[in-house]
């Protein structure tokens, strides 16, 4: 892992410590009574929010002592790079909308949001598909089997992320539903399927 | 990026990319796919390896080469391939392509 992505992350680690904390502190304050933060319908809503950074934390902790067996190309460091950074905005956004829903503020049109995500993912899942090949394979690939799985794979998961991301924008509601359904279906074949090709090249 | 254009824009370099998608071969395979001397084919496996369009895993003394496509990389080289770019040295090409 390189300093930027270290930066990156742990700013993003921060701000969710931060956010989390705040929010707290600001119900203590405006209830001026410390039971106030945890009174409510639901209280294990305090224990999600401050369980974001920490999970946060964890994941950037093991990514940084992660041990890589050789020194990693160009393109598998920017390609777990963006990966991580997508996940770390993905679990920024789950937490700001615990922030909105535990403090009873405006929550932004659900359908919006979700479409949004869907979107977002779809992009994601496209730029990851993209670099997929790239990738090198885990052992000496003398028959180029698993470089052929992956080129495969690369463009099933580009083609399905633009597709996604063109479904959250034009399909209805219960389309985008499928959509993602269907999405999460193909990406489990496609994990398979690179899981049996490591699998043979490691036979 | 420039890289990438400047790789993709020769016909033999495409020849090259076109014979690893079969499968990962050595330096001494691929020339034998050609005749055009070693040193100009190591030119152009230099040039493809610089813009990240194939690794390179030495053993020994040999060197085998293998493809490393990105999606949108493999979508230029077929629109090259289609519409010819660079295709100066096509004849010569096609005269190695047939042997």
């Amino acid at each position: 892992m390189n300093r930027q992505l270290r930066l990156i992350l742990s700013l993003i680690t921060l701000a969710s410590l931060v956010a989390a904390v705040g929010t707290l502190a600001w119900r203590w304050r405006e209830a001026g009574d410390i039971a106030a933060v945890f009174a409510g319908p639901k209280p294990v809503r305090v224990v999600l929010l401050l369980a974001m950074p920490v999970v946060m934390a964890g994941l950037l902790a093991f990514s940084v002592h992660a041990q890589a067996g050789r020194k990693p190309g160009r393109y598998e460091a920017g390609f777990v790079g963006l990966t991580l950074i997508t996940h770390f905005a993905l679990l920024a956004a789950m937490q700001g909308w615990m922030i909105l829903v535990y403090l009873g503020g405006v929550l932004p049109d659900r359908e919006y949001v979700a479409r949004l995500l869907a979107a977002f993912m779809g992009l994601g899942m496209s730029v990851r598909g993209n670099f997929f090949a790239k990738l090198p394979p885990p052992e000496r690939d003398g028959l180029g089997g698993w470089s052929r799985t992956a080129r495969r794979s690369g463009l099933i998961l580009f083609v399905t992320g633009l597709a996604l991301a063109a479904c959250a924008i034009l399909l209805p509601m219960p389309g985008v539903i499928t959509a993602l359904g269907g999405t999460f279906f193909l990406v489990l074949m496609v994990s398979q399927a690179q899981r049996r090709a490591t699998a043979q090249l490691k036979s | 990026m420039s890289e990438v254009f400047k790789a993709l824009a020769d016909p033999t370099r495409r020849r090259v990319l076109q014979l690893l998608r079969e499968r990962p071969m050595t330096a001494g395979e691929l020339a034998g796919h050609f005749s055009r001397s070693k040193a100009t084919l190591s030119a152009h496996f230099s040039v493809l390896r610089e813009a990240g369009l194939i690794a390179a895993d030495k053993r020994g003394v040999t060197i085998t080469y293998s493809l490393r496509l990105s999606v949108l990389e493999d979508a230029l080289l077929a629109f090259a391939e289609t519409f010819g770019i660079g295709l100066a040295g096509a004849g010569e090409l096609k005269a190695e392509k047939s042997r």
